[in-house]
């Protein structure tokens, strides 16, 4: 693909603290260039994908934060796509070569964070915690939202990189049990993955799990209880139990970093949906506008009717297709009126008739519409006391309402205004 | 190009129904049970049905219309009280009782909670309450079924102009009440309620209109099961737990209390168990409250038809489990996976 004109590098592209730029207006700039440091623990670094020079560093669309703060970079002629390098790891891989700091450094200055859109920095996962020791690793290859292949491509065509960087992870926390979980309905990739792990002498203890096709498998909750068949603590983390969860493209973007000292600048990007003409999986520089992706994908259908970052469950609308692509956008969705449905897209709402589908459809076993209507009516004490907190945002409530009710949407409000209560969050 | 781009929150897809497709999933499954109404009491049938839905839908709209609220007929929750009310009021209550019973079933047991999704009380219950009350002598007057040959001697030995008939669930009662009486030549045994079954299995039995063909009822049941619009726990609560009660009395003196297969397939169990309690919006919303539920209809029916006056209890027990549905939910609050989060 060729490389885009201009790059709107956000300069918040994971959970933690905002990145500090570190050039100027004007300033030329290497494909791999710090751009954004990262100065506190839960951070990372940010890189320029191209070599170009820097036009401005100004408020841009952000798909999560409205408007943020971004390095705009004019690429110039001299740049090439990035290719990715599963080519270059094969069956002598063997972490040992690399110190659990060695492979923490690679990876904070790398600017990893986890891809499969939680964006929280890698590094601070993979730091030894001897509070919490991990005893389990788990290579998450669930990709449960509809419509999204990024992730399945990345485990057929990538798959060495990606035991490679599963191995990385075990050797940084010193940790040997390690599995891959992938949906029964992806055959081939866990067929792949056994293979590599056939052809890697240093991967033979890594077990390939195959669990239930279903939403939301791939929930890092709801994947430790498949495999594993353990709860993570409601409003808790996976540490918490001796487990980390890590996706695929951030297993595979740790082993580029260890090995060849890559920052992350690129990655796979599914384009789908029925609003689309030519649906594809891309490897796209971060800071990529959404548009020129679409444009790439063959372009809008006439009856595109709503642009999704990330999938349809759980990802964001998007009003500007100017908003460029961050770390943990793994698809750009288009959808259609008739897969959104007419009721939805007229945003149309009736009485709660109390059916209880949607505490039916929770994961977690929370109670949706208690919680959502408690959080329409300002209740928060209410909301919290029905473990509001424990809500993983899948959105299943939301998507069986007979209703229509934002079940998830309101959740999700409540969240945030409880977090403004407690001072966590700014208003 | 996207000029009507949408903007909203999480999940941008949604399952393609809505609460008028499930009210019309009831509709269909209460269809078998119209057509046994039909079969047995022909043009009555049809005409109480009509009016009774006819009636809540106009009381609807016009409620609505004096709160200056949108039409809420759209959703079908109104014509599925109109046949819910139509099918358990016997075959022979005039029109204009009917209409009472529907405006009051609407207009109190609905609309003035705030229409569908508001309301305390199962609606088609408040209105039979209503007549009940009000008109106690019609609402225990039973037609005999279009298709038993009048000529025939009846099985009631005071009612030889065969217009009425007792109920099988009189009979039963009458084998309760007959416990006391010293005279043996004028005890009731519970027999006669159990030789009654095949014809309460088809239907061809006194009773309200929509509930005296078992088979017709279980088809309903069964077609609400499949396709999702019930879950199972209600009905299986109500019938288990009437079960077993009825099975405790018909141990201890089975020439008194009836058969629990003939308290399962009599009067309004079938018909409450499948279509009244499982009213999303007067039931609880958790599988454990649901359960609680149920087995308390149940059981409660139960207690009416061994112990108390009334020979049918489905109704009261239905309108006493509402009243208790919100303090249900209160405690069976579910506990979210991985424990209570420290909040």
């Amino acid at each position: 693909m060729p490389v885009p004109k201009q790059l709107a590098i956000m300069l918040s592209q994971h959970i933690g603290a905002i990145c500090r730029p570190v050039v100027n207006k004007k300033d030329r700039v290497t494909a791999g260039q710090l751009i954004g440091s990262a100065d506190a623990f839960v951070s990372a670094p940010i890189h320029s994908p191209v070599n170009g020079t820097v036009k401005d560093i100004a408020l841009c669309s952000h798909p999560v934060l409205g408007r943020a703060e971004a390095v705009i970079i004019e690429s110039d002629e001299s740049n090439q796509s990035k290719q990715p390098c599963a080519d270059k790891f094969d069956g002598r891989f063997n972490p040992d070569k690399f110190t659990p700091e060695k492979i923490f450094n690679a990876v904070r200055n790398a600017g990893i964070v986890g891809m499969g859109g939680a964006g929280f920095p890698t590094s601070v996962k993979i730091k030894t915690n001897p509070s919490s020791p991990i005893r389990t690793i788990i290579i998450n290859g669930c990709e449960c939202e509809p419509f999204i292949t990024c992730d399945y491509r990345v485990m057929l065509e990538w798959t060495n990189q990606v035991v490679a960087g599963a191995l990385l992870i075990g050797k940084a926390l010193g940790c040997g049990d390690i599995y891959i979980g992938i949906e029964d309905n992806k055959p081939k990739a866990a067929d792949a993955f056994r293979e590599a792990i056939k052809n890697i002498p240093a991967a033979a203890g890594i077990e390939v799990v195959v669990v239930k096709t279903k939403y939301p498998q791939g929930g890092e909750k709801q994947l430790i209880k498949s495999i594993l068949g353990e709860d993570v603590p409601a409003g808790g983390i996976p540490p918490m139990i001796g487990v980390l969860v890590s996706n695929v493209a951030t297993a595979a973007a740790i082993a580029e970093a260890v090995v060849f000292d890559i920052p992350l600048t690129y990655r796979p990007v599914t384009v789908s949906g029925s609003g689309i003409k030519k649906p594809g999986n891309f490897y796209a520089p971060v800071g990529m506008a959404i548009g020129e992706l679409i444009e790439l994908a063959g372009g809008l259908t006439d009856d595109a009717a709503k642009v999704i970052l990330g999938g349809p469950m759980m990802g964001f609308a998007i009003a500007d297709l100017s908003t460029p692509i961050t770390k943990t956008s793994g698809a750009i969705i288009v959808l259609t009126e008739k897969e959104i449905g007419k009721a939805k897209m007229l945003g149309k709402e009736t009485a709660c008739i109390r059916c209880g589908r949607c505490i039916a459809s929770c994961p977690v076993n929370v109670n949706p519409t208690r919680i959502a209507h408690a959080v329409k009516h300002n209740l928060l004490e209410i909301a919290e006391d029905y473990y509001m907190s424990a809500c993983i945002e899948c959105g299943c409530c939301s998507y069986v309402c007979p209703a229509n009710i934002e079940l998830s949407g309101f959740i999700k409000t409540g969240k945030i205004l409880v977090a403004r209560q407690k001072k966590l969050m700014p208003k | 190009m996207l000029q009507n781009i949408k903007i909203s929150p999480s999940p941008h897809i949604s399952k393609h129904y809505s609460t008028s497709l499930i009210m019309l999933n009831v509709l269909i499954g209460l269809l078998p049970a119209f057509i046994a109404a039909v079969w047995y009491f022909r043009a009555r049938a049809v005409m109480l049905t009509l009016v009774c839905v006819a009636v809540c839908c106009l009381t609807e709209w016009l409620c609505n219309l004096t709160r200056s609220k949108p039409n809420s007929l759209g959703d079908l929750s109104a014509a599925i009280t109109g046949v819910i009310l139509a099918f358990s009021v016997p075959p022979a209550l005039p029109w204009w009782a009917a209409i009472i019973g529907s405006v009051f079933a609407i207009a109190v047991g609905k609309m003035v909670f705030g229409g569908l999704g508001a309301n305390v009380f199962n609606p088609a219950m408040i209105g039979r309450a209503f007549l009940t009350a009000s008109f106690g002598m019609m609402m225990t007057t039973w037609t005999v079924p279009a298709t038993i040959d009048k000529n025939m001697p009846e099985i009631s030995v005071k009612n030889t102009s065969a217009i009425t008939q007792a109920t099988p669930l009189a009979w039963s009662k009458q084998a309760i009440k007959s416990k006391k009486i010293e005279d043996v030549s004028k005890k009731v045994d519970a027999s006669i309620a159990n030789n009654m079954l095949k014809d309460l299995f088809f239907g061809q039995r006194g009773g309200c209109l929509g509930e005296t063909s078992s088979v017709a009822l279980i088809i309903g049941g069964i077609y609400l099961l499949l396709t999702g619009t019930i879950s199972i726990h209600i009905p299986l609560a109500v019938l288990l737990s009437a079960f077993v009660a009825s099975s405790i009395g018909y141990f201890m003196d089975s020439t008194a209390y009836a058969s629990p297969v003939f308290h399962l397939m009599s009067g309004g169990m079938l018909i409450g168990a499948f279509f009244i309690a499982t009213d999303p919006v007067t039931s609880p919303l958790t599988k454990k409250g649901m359960w609680i539920f149920g087995i308390g209809v149940g059981g409660l029916t139960m207690l009416i038809r061994m112990v108390g006056e009334y020979s049918e209890g489905m109704m009261f027990s239905v309108l006493l489990m509402n009243s208790i549905t919100p303090l249900i939910d209160k405690f069976c609050k579910i506990i979210p996976a991985g424990g209570k989060p420290n909040v």
